[in-house]
């Protein structure tokens, strides 16, 4: 499963694969490149004046000063060669960042999909623009990207600041309660990637990931097709009996399109089948997961704003299977 | 005239012994409690924060051990928030500032050749403030009800008027 991938370098800016990331990337490496020979340099003149001053004067206590004008030119000659070298890299790398900023930031972007993404505690509200047409498409905590199309992320928050970070597409961007922010990303090649909230937004600050699915034009169209789409009716007593359910218990915070679930306090529920992972990237979304997080969300995220559900196990198990419904 | 030139102070031994008595501790602890001298608010200064610091690496060891294996339990997300919020201005409000002050207290008087600095009561009186507020930011962490927003408290994270809109049934806040 997605989240138990661990590590695998699909939460770290050293393995890129977008175009800000790209960018961000080669911009670090050339400041540990430049860095670590300036380093090397300033140490191997240390142990060189370490070592030749103790060589010509064993017992010398204090540094001789030297008269003689050709090694005080030669001197100024170092320094002065220093002090542009100095300036040199310290310009350059000032202009190289600058540069890799107006990459990231650029002032008009071009933009082939918008997201409007809103930053709830503690899980991540995500809902797809579509030109020309009213049906929308929201879902949680799982966005899907077409490879190469500029994505503009269009930034929110519900309550508190909160803060977009996917390091391998690329910086980090905050979401703050009455501002609007924006950042554009273009994933390169098809792949999984995991995000985490990066601003400190309370209890569960830590457990507030999503997952960014990169995939090729075709699948991504044939996904959003699937997610534009509201959930199927019942076609058995006991799915229509976990509806029955969901409507009593659930349907005050989540929606399920289709059905008279309208809330918007919870994530949106329509296809949570789909997803890979429930509750902002904690578990895998397995029925035994799905279960215990109903039953009592506060075992696996203390402080969670989903109270625990108290159903009879038979209610349970039917409402589970209704979600099961929801591809 | 042999008086005269030898020293520019011309008073006698009664004045010394009121200029003693004036710039002397009392005796016992209420003398000890009352102390003004700068080296002795400095030193004060120095070693409570320094107290702090131990306080405040403590915390930051066991923010480490947490965090040493995915998904540590060694301590929940509250108390682990409390930690690293507790750390945080500790270091920056017990330690890093009062440490300067301490420093500068106990030399700057030295350096510049002065008796005391100026208002040596207020001078000791900011050091038991010192201690107190510092004992009040402490205390609540130790009673398992320290502050748990981070050190900055970005607003409106810390605002209690964000209250769940679903009160969860169990679980602190």
């Amino acid at each position: 499963m997605l989240a138990l991938a661990g590590c695998g370098g699909i939460q770290s800016a050293t393995n890129p694969g977008g175009r800000g990331a790209d960018a961000i990337y080669g911009l670090w490496s050339v400041f540990l490149v430049v860095c670590a020979v300036v380093w090397l340099l300033v140490m191997a003149a240390l142990v060189w004046a370490m070592l030749r001053r103790r060589a010509r004067h064993p017992m010398a206590l204090a540094p001789e000063l030297d008269s003689d004008p050709n090694t005080k030119r030669r001197l100024r000659r170092t320094v002065e060669l220093a002090t542009v070298a100095t300036l040199v890299i310290l310009l350059g790398l000032t202009g190289a960042t600058y540069g890799v900023v107006s990459k990231i930031f650029p002032v008009h972007p071009r933009t082939d999909l918008t997201i409007e993404l809103t930053g709830h505690r503690w899980w991540w509200e995500a809902r797809y623009e579509l030109p020309g047409t009213s049906a929308s498409v929201v879902t949680a905590n799982e966005i899907h990207l077409p490879v190469g199309a500029d994505v503009t992320f269009v930034l929110r928050s519900d309550d508190v600041i909160h803060s977009l970070w996917v390091p391998n597409l690329d910086g980090k961007t905050d979401l703050i309660p009455g501002q609007t922010n924006t950042l554009t990303v273009r994933a390169d090649r098809p792949a999984t990637y995991r995000g985490q909230c990066a601003e400190f937004c309370g209890l569960q600050h830590a457990y507030m990931g999503l997952f960014v699915v990169a995939e090729s034009p075709p699948k991504f169209d044939q996904w959003l097709e699937t997610q534009r789409r509201p959930a199927p009716p019942p076609d058995n007593p006991d799915v229509r009996h976990g509806l029955d359910v969901f409507m009593a218990n659930c349907a005050s915070c989540h929606r399920v399109r289709g059905t008279g679930a309208t809330a918007t306090v919870g994530p949106d529920l329509t296809h949570v089948a789909s997803r890979a992972t429930i509750a902002a990237g904690r578990l895998p979304n397995t029925p035994g997961n799905l279960g215990g997080w109903v039953a009592d969300a506060q075992q696996q995220k203390p402080g969670v704003l989903m109270p625990p559900m108290r159903l009879p196990p038979a209610d349970l198990q039917s409402v589970l299977h209704y979600l099961g419904t929801l591809r | 005239m042999s008086e005269a030139s030898a020293s520019i102070y011309t008073g006698g031994a009664e004045d010394l012994a009121i200029l003693a008595r004036t710039w002397a501790r009392p005796p016992g602890w209420i003398g000890w409690l009352s102390a003004a001298d700068h080296k002795s608010i400095g030193r004060r200064y120095l070693v409570t924060a320094f107290g702090f610091f131990c306080f405040a690496g403590i915390l930051a060891l066991l923010m480490r051990l947490q965090l040493a294996q995915p998904e540590g339990h060694l301590m929940g997300p509250d108390r682990y928030n409390q930690v690293f919020t507790t750390h945080g201005m500790t270091m920056m409000f017990l330690f890093a500032v009062p440490m300067m002050q301490g420093l500068g207290i106990y030399l700057v008087p030295l350096m510049v050749g002065a008796r005391e600095i100026a208002f040596p009561r207020l001078n000791a009186y900011s050091y038991w403030l010192f201690l107190g507020g510092g004992l009040m930011i402490e205390v609540p962490f130790l009673l398992d009800a320290g502050p748990d927003v981070g050190w900055f408290a970005y607003v409106p994270c810390p605002r209690s008027s964000i209250i769940p809109r679903i009160a969860p049934m169990s679980g602190r806040r």
